[in-house]
C-alpha cells in the first residue's frame, strides 16, 4: 500500500459514489450504528419534517407509537386539525433543541411549566404550541389540563420507547427577556402580543446548542438507559429570519450548526446516530429535485427517496440478521360500536341485516301495504 | 278531511318499525296527521341518494323495497309532498361519539370543548342518513330528527360499562352533548330529538323495558319495542301537530 486512499471502497471517491452515478442511484449515504427493527417502539417528535418519518415507519410496519393519540373515534380530518397523530406527543412543531429541552424539563422534572397564556378574542393559545388548538382553547385551566395530557405522553414516550427520532430545526427563536422561557413561535404571529420590552430574538450559537442537546440526552437517559437517540435536520429552510441575515444565508447558518451539532453529538455518544435526510434533499448532487417550485416545500418524491435510502441502509448495515417479527400492539379500545371510524356504518351482515327485516316486517304485516 | 291535515312522513330505517308499532298498538295517538311511512333496512341506504328536492334510491331493487312499505307505493319520496317528516334512526348514529367523550373524562385525555362540538358535529354530519335528512329539511318541509338509540342494557364491554358509570355519575354530561348536538342540527334547519330520558339507564344505555321481545335470546340489543316507539312520538307530536297543512 502506498497510500491509505488506495484500499478505500468506491463510496470514498466523489467520481464514483457520486458523480458518475444518478443522483437517485446514490447509496450508502446512511452507516447506521443502530438498528432498527419493527419490535422497536420508535417515538418522533420535532420540526415539521419529522412528521413524514413517522408516516413511513407507520406505512413499512415500524412500531412508530403515538402516545397521545386523543379520544377514540377521530377522524382522519379531526386529527389533523388538533395535531394528534402528527407525532408522538402533541407538542405542534419543536424548533430548537432549546424547545425540546423545555418539554423534557417540564415533563421529567419537577420545574412547572409557566402560567402564561395567549389571550385573543375571548380564547386561550398555548404559547409552546399555539397551532394544536384551532381557534384556541375555551379556557386557560382547559389549555393547562391539555397541556398536562401532552407532559404525561411524553414521560410515557420516554420510558416506554427504544428510538427517539428528533428532527433539528431552527437556530432562531423567541423568548421571555426575564424568564428566558422560549416560545414555539413569535408572540403576535399566530397568537398572543408582541411586546419589544419584553420579548426578545435569540439565535442560538453552536456552543449553546450543543448544551441544550447534551441536557436532552441527560435528562431522556435518566428515565431511559436504553433509548437510543435519532437525529435529523431538517432540510426546509427558514420561512424568515429575524436576524440581520438575508434569508438564505440565514438558512445555511441554522442548518450548517445544527448538522454540526448532531455530528459532535454522534461522535461523543455511542446512542445517538444520524441519519442525513438533510443532505439527500438539499445536496446539489441531487439538482434540487426534490423541492417544490417555492423552494422551501419538500416534495412527496423527496420524502419517498428520503425513506427508501432510509430502510436500504438499514438492511445493507445489518442484512445478516434476522429481523424480529412485529409486536403486536395492545388494541386500542373501541368505542365505536356500530360506526367505527367511517361516519356511515359498515354493511350489516346477513343476520344482522334479517333481523333488521323482521322488525319491518313485524310492524308492517299482516297489510304490508297498510302506512 | 285529510285534506286539511298536515302531511307527515316517517321515514327511516328498521328503527322506525317501533313507532309503526306504537301507532298500530294504539300506544300513541296519530290522529290529526295524514301519515305516511316510507322505510326500509339499513342496509338499503348506502343506495339512496338526495337530489331534486327528493331522496331517490340509486337502483331499482332498493326503490323497490322501500316502496313495498309505503301505502303509496312511492319509489322514491320528494320533500316537497310533506309538511314535516320525521327521520327515525336511519342509521344516524351518535352514541359511539358520545361513548368516547363520556370515556375521556372518565379516563381522559381531555378533550377540549371546541373538539368535542367537532366530533359531535362531524360524526353527525358525516352520516349518508344525517345528510339525507339536511337535504329534506333544506327542502322545505319541518324535519325531526331521532337518532338511533344507546344501546340495550346488558351488552356491556367492560370499557363500556366504566363509561356508563360516568355517564351515570353526572347527568350533566349527556345534557351537554345532546345540547351540543341538537344546536349542530338546527344549524342544518333539523329540529333533533335526543332520546327521551326515561328510556335511558346508566347513562348511556337504553332500558331493557324498551327492547324488543326476547332481545337477549336474539342478540338484538339494537332495535326497540313499541313502548319506545311511542315515547318517541311522544317527543314529536307536539311539534308535527304545529306544522300548518302547505299548498
Amino acid at each position: 500500500m502506498t497510500h491509505p486512499y488506495e484500499t478505500l471502497p468506491e463510496d470514498r471517491f466523489w467520481r464514483s459514489a457520486v458523480a458518475d452515478r444518478d443522483a437517485l442511484d446514490i447509496a450508502g449515504l446512511w452507516k447506521p450504528k443502530l438498528r432498527i427493527t419493527r419490535k422497536d417502539r420508535i417515538v418522533t417528535a420535532g420540526s415539521c419534517f419529522a412528521q413524514h418519518f413517522a408516516r413511513a415507519l407507520v406505512a413499512r410496519g415500524y412500531r412508530w407509537t403515538d402516545f397521545e393519540p386523543g379520544p377514540s373515534g377521530l377522524t382522519p380530518a379531526l386529527k389533523h386539525d388538533y395535531h394528534y397523530g402528527t407525532f408522538s406527543f402533541r407538542t405542534g412543531n419543536i424548533y430548537t433543541p432549546r424547545m425540546l429541552r423545555q418539554w423534557l424539563t417540564w415533563a421529567l422534572t419537577p420545574t412547572p411549566t409557566p402560567e402564561e397564556v395567549w389571550e385573543q378574542d375571548g380564547r386561550f393559545y398555548d404559547p409552546f404550541r399555539p397551532g394544536v388548538e384551532p381557534g384556541g382553547f375555551a379556557s386557560a385551566a382547559e389549555l393547562q389540563a391539555s397541556r398536562l395530557d401532552t407532559l404525561a405522553a411524553i414521560r410515557r414516550g420516554l420510558k416506554e420507547a427504544r428510538v427517539f427520532v428528533f428532527t433539528l430545526g431552527l437556530t432562531e427563536s423567541w423568548r421571555d427577556r426575564e424568564t428566558r422561557v422560549e416560545y414555539a413561535v413569535c408572540p403576535g404571529t399566530i397568537a398572543g402580543t408582541f411586546d419589544a420590552e419584553r420579548h426578545e430574538f435569540v439565535n442560538h450559537g453552536y456552543d449553546a446548542l450543543l448544551a441544550d442537546m447534551k441536557s436532552v440526552l441527560k435528562l431522556m437517559w435518566r428515565v431511559n438507559r436504553k433509548l437510543n437517540i435519532l437525529l435529523t435536520v431538517s432540510p426546509v429552510p427558514l420561512t424568515a429570519t429575524a436576524s440581520d441575515q438575508h434569508v438564505l444565508t440565514a438558512t445555511v447558518h441554522s442548518k450548517s450548526l445544527l448538522r454540526a451539532v448532531a455530528s459532535t453529538l454522534v461522535q461523543g455518544q455511542a446512542r445517538v446516530d444520524y441519519f442525513p435526510s438533510y443532505e439527500i434533499i438539499t445536496h446539489p448532487a441531487y439538482h434540487g429535485q426534490f423541492y417544490a417550485p417555492n423552494l422551501r416545500s419538500v416534495l412527496p418524491e423527496g420524502v419517498d427517496h428520503v425513506m427508501k435510502t432510509f430502510f436500504q441502509d438499514q438492511a445493507a448495515r445489518f442484512e445478516a440478521i434476522p429481523a424480529a417479527p412485529p409486536t403486536a400492539e395492545p388494541p386500542d379500545i373501541n368505542l365505536q360500536t356500530a360506526a367505527g371510524d367511517d361516519p356511515d356504518p359498515p354493511e350489516m351482515s346477513e343476520a344482522e341485516e334479517l333481523r333488521c327485516e323482521e322488525e319491518i316486517l313485524a310492524a308492517f304485516a299482516p297489510d304490508v301495504r297498510n302506512g | 278531511m285529510a285534506d286539511a291535515l298536515p302531511r307527515v312522513c316517517i321515514f327511516g330505517d328498521s328503527h322506525y318499525a317501533c313507532l309503526k308499532q306504537a301507532q298500530v298498538r294504539g300506544l300513541a295517538d296519530l290522529s290529526g296527521l295524514d301519515l305516511e311511512y316510507w322505510g326500509h333496512v339499513g342496509t338499503r341506504f348506502r343506495h339512496l341518494a338526495f337530489r331534486d328536492k327528493a331522496i331517490h334510491p340509486t337502483d331499482d331493487f332498493t326503490a323497490r323495497r322501500f316502496a313495498k312499505f309505503n301505502a303509496k307505493g312511492r319509489l322514491f319520496l320528494p320533500a316537497t309532498d310533506f309538511d314535516a317528516i320525521l327521520v327515525m334512526g336511519a342509521r344516524v348514529y351518535v352514541a359511539p361519539t358520545i361513548l368516547s367523550l363520556l370515556h375521556a373524562q372518565s379516563h381522559g385525555p381531555v378533550v377540549s370543548a371546541g373538539l368535542r362540538h367537532r366530533m359531535l358535529a362531524d360524526r353527525m354530519r358525516g352520516q349518508m342518513g344525517y345528510r339525507l335528512a339536511a337535504g329534506l329539511a333544506a327542502s322545505g318541509p319541518r324535519v325531526l330528527l331521532a337518532p338511533v338509540s344507546f344501546p340495550t342494557e346488558g351488552v356491556v364491554p367492560k370499557p363500556v360499562l366504566a363509561t356508563a358509570k360516568v355517564a351515570a355519575s353526572d347527568p350533566q354530561l349527556l345534557a351537554e352533548y345532546w345540547a351540543l348536538l341538537t344546536a349542530i342540527a338546527a344549524e342544518d334547519g333539523i329540529t333533533l330529538l335526543p332520546q327521551p330520558a326515561d328510556t335511558v339507564t346508566a347513562g348511556c344505555f337504553t332500558r331493557a323495558d324498551f327492547a324488543v321481545a326476547g332481545h337477549v335470546a336474539r342478540k338484538d340489543y339494537e332495535h326497540k319495542n313499541p313502548a319506545y316507539g311511542a315515547a318517541v312520538l311522544a317527543q314529536a307530536l307536539p311539534i308535527l301537530r304545529q306544522v300548518s297543512r302547505g299548498p
